[in-house]
């Protein structure tokens, strides 16, 4: 590839460099002195300040990317602030964003492409270069798919502040493999986004989920109508303290009230007007107790229930499809649903949007033609008609008098919305869950109205001007390989793979063997359901290459470590609502490469072995409507801005713009809109235009993959339910298991670290040095723990330690741990994943949600001892963190690709 | 707090220096000694020396404290000033006693002496009475510390004596008794006071004192090894009333056990002092 | 004038971002704070209990006993009514850091000299907003003169109402730092409860001596 001059922060001559380390170590002295008002009043910081380049980007550390101002100083990033610009953060900044510098210039970067010459995990790496790293990895995935097909190469990435989601996913269907994954996905958003996607039609981002950038009204806080926001399994004031949990401190503040559904008492929970503190796994329980609530109360919208749900359309009880008008009459139409006319007593097609001539029935069942009918909303009833308050109060443990003021709240004091946060993806109600919360703020009325969360504002999915998927590069026959695809269709959103039989290949080559992982993200062994399995899997591997920014446990299994930038050293197109922003380059160091366009010269790579596809995807004309892979690095740039009519050049100093002019973009009621072609209202996003409450679009995803995809595939074994049900976590306290692992885990964010990332920075870990189990004093005192104590923490899979935090912000018989792993022990034999790494506990085996194949992360069982003392070289004293503290260096040019 | 050990040993050199001085003064005025004037003095001096360079070791710029002279109602410039003046007249005696002063002379330096070291041994445990730390803010607190000088002065001034005749020595045998007896009145007046003290904590009570984390500290530190012992080893001395032992080793003894009591006395309450708050 | 900090306790969600910024801003050794951030609480019993956060700063005294005891006048309270320590006059002796109630002053082992909050001086004098104001997710921080009823303290404090108005224990300091905390948030602790999370202890120094 051509150089890429990263323009202002080019290599300076060695003088400079000593410059530069002076001034820094002079920052020490002169900035934190408090002399300024005396003393040195006059000079010295005017005069740093005066040589400080300020540099607009975008955090990286999660994925919200907030503003940041970046203070550059001779090519050296020296201090980071929140950029008051981008709305969504307001100058803002979490311990994430700050950890910035001390990653960026972390002594332990992965900085060249590094080589394996030891035996696996020996931790011996020889340098090589960039080309003879792409060389080889590209030559042995050529004679794998040559050998085994090209399912035989699985890709991964994560979310640890990745910095384009989709590019390991874009590689897999030009390289034709249909195996990639990550850890989230079914674990994480993917199952709230496409259901409330294909019931609502709100477009990716109208969804409940906060911590993905979505909610946008709740940021309308200074107009705000909402009066309770319900917070479900989320908790912004630690998920995205910058964004989310800064709305919702504006929203209590000015009176809304908030009830918080989470286990662990959180800050949003102790600010909360009830906190119900659930058992883990049993949220879709409290929901349906919360629907049936609603329904015998009559305290739902009816109006907008018959008008704009589909729940008054008839359903075949035994095919479970809703009846259309043509099957009802000859020359019916095939996009008319049958309602029951209680005027005629008679079954009748619905034109859309509604007949006034009409007076359909909600509830009922009907025999049209000796099949039975019942219509949607009855089928609700009697699906929720088990879940009465006081079972639900048994089911979670909670106290019927709060569970009925919680939904009194929601139901009465309206415009109300449920967010829903990441807790119920974790385990294998992820699909009822969204569908739960979506038929309430549905029944309830609570969309696209002034203060409901549901909405539809212009000219989102920003994100599909970047690097995307290449779905149509991979052939069907492929596509058909994918491992758990077949069954879990709900993951062909975003066209994934399901981690469990994906191990199973990697470990039995059943039904075929996985020979290849490039994986692209931090520490797989922290995130994946229990750990410990995997590393058979991976031993059998004939190629692991790892890509990211420092070393982690993965590496260790590594053949290949490449070195990946860090946020402060790439570029990407970024948005805070509706206005744009750029992330960019404000330094580059070592031989770091973007992550994009790594992927992007692996397949040139394949192309130039031969590899037809991996050529193809550089034609422009063969990826349209998507972009191709580009040559070069500044094309890549100009090819993502080309969007707007500008080069990269152009555009960064363009942001912030509005993508859409702010009137045409925050608009409520979309659905009553006129449609101009049909002069009928828009509706939703929804074959029927709709409400979908009762998913029908769910059977056909399971029988055929559609709308996901454009074929049909085989169908899933068993059809999915269109309606939200419950299922108990198989492993609970009633169960054998219970016996001997009394207490119940779950999990849940903390403000200072994104998934995997920054264990290893000084100041982060500093707050919080070890992995915490929370438990509740009655437990701690039953199984002899102590405020402090190191405990041992086992399920059926492995044991691990954890220092105990007693708290009375935890149910007696659950406790609660975040993902940890310990960088500082990696070139153990532990690779630093086994010490206090709580996914070392948790299930990947079956039952899996059906739509999704999501395993259980939350909501097993667990028991818990003291431990003599900590694990073996570990760190916790703050001081101990001093060997990781920045080395700065000098910014290098970028690397040639 | 941590145990400040540059400052317990300063506190404690200083209070022994200043005990020591005083009784010279003492031995000045009624004549009880000739011979342990000088001997007196020079320890006096090496006392308030090792004090005063446990002190240095304590600041983290001993190189500025100059900037001490600028600000003379903070109590580490009475502190180092009262060392000035004591030291002074310490030295100012021995060069008198060099140069056969008058008796006039010498008693008028050892009662200026004795004074400033009166109000000195005072001063180091007034420093830290202080809102703060309700475990010091109590002024029983000096009165311990003076007390604790008196004691290791007198002890002090008997081990010092040069060939001790019965009658000295039975004098000094009660006037360390009774001092024992004072420095236990003073610490029991403290723990009353500690027990009183206001934004009542676990990690200041008396009762942590007496039977918690640090009872060890305080029953073999302070009142075994610091009062019952030394009282113990003067009352051995005269156990056949006609023959007192002439040795004043038992003082020396004593000496060393006091000086023991007093620093532990010092290091628990360092740690009794913990701030109404500990933000970090 | 009185230049300082009002906290609004409702508004914090314990994200810690001040305290971070603080560091990064200051150059803070590892161990070593300016301003942490505690938790108080839960108190009570689950699952009715209650808690808040406490970001903890040096209280800027109206009387601060830490000038009052300071040598060499390293410690003192500039024009503006905040409390400064001049490291070049320091002579580290730390009677500041045993006169202070609040242990709000630290040791900077390298430099041997006592340190703490200047409330970012070195901004403030180029109007910029101390760090922790600006990062602050929660906008929880009002930094300004409590003496001018014009100033944003002054407004935010007016506004909260005196009832839900608090400072930390009194010894005769006279703390100017302000925290705003209603009821029905949580209730205001005068003293730190057992339960306050991250103390010396917690975050890997040397034990507290709490023997209750």
């Amino acid at each position: 590839m051509e150089q890429q001059e990263q323009s202002a922060f080019g290599r300076r001559d060695f003088l400079k460099t000593t410059a530069v380390i002076g001034a820094f170590g002079a920052l020490s002295g002169t900035w934190s002195d408090g002399l300024v008002t005396r003393a040195h009043a006059a000079s010295p910081i005017n005069q740093e300040r005066a040589g400080t380049k300020i540099v607009k980007t975008n955090c990286r550390s999660c994925t919200a990317d907030c503003g940041v101002l970046a203070h550059v100083k001779d090519g050296r990033v020296i201090k980071i602030e929140g950029n008051p610009e981008f709305e969504r953060s307001e100058g803002a900044l979490c311990t994430k964003g700050l950890a910035g510098i001390q990653a960026l210039y972390h002594p332990n970067r992965n900085k060249y492409p590094m080589k394996r010459v030891g035996a696996r995990g020996e931790n011996k790496w020889k340098r090589i270069s960039w080309d003879e790293a792409l060389n080889e990895i590209a030559q042995k995935l050529m004679e794998i798919r040559e050998k085994y097909g090209a399912e035989a190469v699985m890709g991964s990435t994560g979310g640890g502040g990745n910095p384009n989601f989709l590019s390991c996913c874009r590689f897999c269907d030009v390289f034709g493999s249909p195996n990639w994954f990550e850890p989230g996905a079914s674990q994480c958003y993917m199952p709230r986004q496409m259901v409330y996607q294909m019931t609502y039609g709100g477009g990716p981002s109208g969804n409940p989920s906060l911590g993905d950038s979505n909610c946008i009204e709740a940021f309308f806080y200074n107009e705000i109508k909402m009066k309770t926001f319900v917070l479900w399994g989320t908790d912004p004031s630690y998920s995205g303290p910058s964004q989310a949990g800064r709305a919702l401190v504006e929203l209590r503040a000015r009176g809304v009230q908030t009830i918080v559904i989470d286990p662990r008492f959180t800050p949003d929970a102790a600010k909360a007007d009830i906190w119900l503190p659930i058992r883990p796994g049993t949220d879709v329980a409290l929901m349906m107790a919360w629907i049936k609530k609603i329904i015998d109360q009559k305290w739902y919208d009816h109006d907008f229930v018959m008008k704009w749900t589909n729940l008054p359309f008839l359903v075949n009880t035994k095919t479970k499809m809703i009846l259309r008008e043509n099957e009802l009459i000859e020359g019916g139409r095939a996009d008319t649903f049958v309602i029951w006319d209680t005027k005629t007593n008679a079954p009748a097609g619905l034109t859309y949007p509604w007949d006034d001539a009409l007076e359909p029935a909600l509830e009922g069942t009907y025999t049209i033609k000796d099949v039975e009918y019942k219509t949607g909303f009855t089928l609700l009833r009697e699906r929720v008609a088990p879940f009465s308050v006081e079972k639900a109060a048994e089911e979670c443990g909670l106290e019927v008098v709060k569970i009925e003021k919680a939904i009194q709240m929601y139901a009465k004091n309206t415009p109300s919305a449920i967010a829903l946060g990441v807790a119920t993806d974790h385990n294998v109600n992820s699909a009822q869950a969204p569908m739960g919360t979506a038929t309430l703020d549905m029944i309830m009325g609570n969309v696209e109205k002034p203060g409901t969360i549901l909405q539809r504002y212009a000219g989102g999915a920003i994100g599909d001007l970047r690097s995307t998927m290449l779905k149509k590069f991979l052939p069907e026959a492929q596509l058909r390989k994918r491992l758990g695809g077949i069954e879990h269709k709900g993951m062909l959103r975003w066209w994934v793979a399901q981690p469990a039989p994906l191990l199973e290949a990697m470990t039995t080559g059943k039904p075929y063997g996985i020979h290849a992982w490039i994986e692209r993200s931090g520490n797989k062994l922290a995130m994946v359901a229990d750990a410990s399995k995997w590393i058979e899997g991976l031993k059998k591997l004939d190629l692991v290459v790892h890509a990211f920014v420092y070393p982690t446990s993965f590496s260790a299994y590594a053949d290949y470590l490449l070195p990946m930038n860090e946020w402060l050293e790439s570029d990407f197109i970024t948005s805070s609502h509706n206005r744009m922003f750029a992330r960019q380059a404000v330094t580059h160091l070592w031989e770091t490469c973007n992550e994009t366009f790594f992927w992007a010269r692996l397949a040139k790579k394949c192309a130039e072995l031969g590899h037809e596809e991996c050529k193809r995807a550089f034609d422009p004309k063969a990826t349209a409507p998507e972009l191709p892979y580009f040559n070069t690095y500044e094309e890549q740039l100009d090819g993502w801005t080309k969007y707007f009519g500008m080069t990269w050049k152009e555009y960064i100093a363009k942001v912030p713009f509005d993508n859409v002019p702010y009137d045409q973009w925050r608009k409520y009621y979309i659905y009553k809109e006129i449609d101009s072609r049909t002069n009928k209202p828009k509706g939703f996003g929804t074959p029927s235009k709709k409400l979908e409450v009762y998913g029908e679009s769910f059977i056909v995803l399971g029988r055929t993959g559609r709308p996901w995809t454009t074929y049909d595939l085989p169908p899933s074994s068993k059809d999915y339910d269109p309606l939200v049900y419950y299922m108990e976590p198989t492993e609970n306290r009633k169960t054998e298991v219970g016996k001997e692992y009394p207490l119940t885990m779950t999990n849940g964010r903390l403000p200072m670290y994104h998934h995997g990332t920054l264990r290893n920075v000084p100041y982060i870990r500093e707050l919080y040095p070890v992995a915490e189990i929370w438990v509740n004093p009655i437990a701690a005192k039953k199984y002899g723990v102590a405020q402090g104590d190191w405990v041992w923490v086992e399920s059926l899979r492995g044991k691990i330690r954890a220092k105990a935090r007693v708290t009375e912000g935890i149910p007696p018989d659950t406790v609660y741990m975040e993902r940890f792993w310990n960088p500082e022990t990696l070139d153990s034999p532990t690779k630093g994943w086994q010490e206090m790494n709580v996914n070392v506990l948790s299930k990947l085996t079956a039952p899996y949600n059906d739509m999704f194949g999501t395993y259980t992360l939350r909501g097993y069982q667990v028991k818990i001892s003291k431990a003599d003392g900590a694990p073996q070289g570990i760190l916790e004293k703050p001081e101990e963190f001093k060997r990781w503290m920045p080395e700065p260096s000098d910014a290098a040019p970028a690397v040639r690709l | 707090m941590d145990s400040e050990f540059s400052l317990v040993f300063f506190t404690a050199f200083v209070d022994l220096g200043c005990g020591l001085f005083i009784a010279l003064a003492i031995n000045e005025w009624y004549s009880f000694s000739e011979t342990v004037k000088q001997r007196g003095a020079i320890a006096t001096l090496v006392a308030l020396a090792l004090g005063g360079f446990s002190s240095v070791l304590h600041l983290g710029h001993p190189e500025r404290i100059f900037g001490a002279l600028g600000h003379p109602t903070s109590g580490i410039f009475i502190e180092s000033s009262m060392i000035g003046i004591t030291g002074i007249c310490v030295i100012a005696y021995l060069y008198a006693l060099q140069r056969n002063a008058s008796k006039q002379t010498l008693k008028t330096i050892t009662l200026v002496g004795a004074i400033t070291a009166a109000i000195l041994a005072f001063a180091v445990g007034d420093s830290y009475v202080m809102g703060a730390r309700p475990a010091w803010d109590t002024l029983t607190l000096p009165f311990v510390y003076l007390a604790s000088a008196l004691l290791m002065g007198a002890l002090a001034y008997a081990a010092l004596l040069v060939e001790p005749n019965a009658l000295m020595i039975q004098k000094m045998k009660r006037l360390v008794q009774a001092l024992v007896v004072v420095q236990a009145i003073a610490i029991i007046a403290y723990l009353v006071a500690l027990s009183s003290a206001p934004y009542s904590d676990a990690s200041r009570s008396a009762s942590s004192v007496l039977f918690g984390g640090f009872a060890m500290l305080f029953w073999v530190g302070i009142v075994i090894i610091g009062l019952v012992v030394p009282f113990g080893l003067v009352y051995s001395q005269s156990k056949n009333d006609g023959a007192v032992a002439l040795s004043n080793a038992p003082f020396a003894l004593g000496l060393m056990c006091a000086f023991v009591g007093a620093a532990v006395y010092r290091v628990i309450m360092f740690n009794l002092g913990t701030t109404v708050w500990q933000f970090f | 004038m009185k230049k300082t900090m009002v906290i609004d306790l409702d508004r914090c969600i314990g994200c810690y971002s001040c305290e971070m910024a603080c560091k990064m801003e200051n150059d803070v050794a590892l161990g070593v704070y300016y301003n942490k951030v505690l938790t108080i609480g839960p108190m009570g019993t689950y699952p009715d209990i209650q808690q808040y956060q406490l970001p903890t700063i040096c209280q800027q005294c109206y009387n601060p006993t830490c000038v009052d005891v300071c040598p060499t006048g390293a410690s003192f309270k500039a024009a503006d009514g905040t409390v400064m320590v001049d490291k070049e006059l320091c002579i580290g002796c730390k009677y500041c850091m045993m006169a202070c109630p609040y242990g709000a002053r630290s040791y900077n082992a390298e430099q041997k000299v006592v340190e703490k909050c200047t409330l970012c001086a070195h901004l403030t004098a180029v109007g910029e907003k101390p760090a922790c104001v600006k990062v602050c997710c929660s906008k929880c921080r009002f930094f300004g003169d409590i003496d001018d009823p014009n100033s944003e303290v002054a407004k935010v404090l007016k506004e909260a109402g005196a009832e839900n108005i608090h400072s930390l224990p009194d010894r005769g300091n006279h703390p100017s730092v302000k925290y705003i905390l209603h009821r029905k948030t949580a209730q205001w602790q005068d003293l730190p409860p057992k339960e306050t999370w991250r103390t010396p202890h917690q975050s890997g120094k040397k034990e507290e001596k709490r023997h209750g």
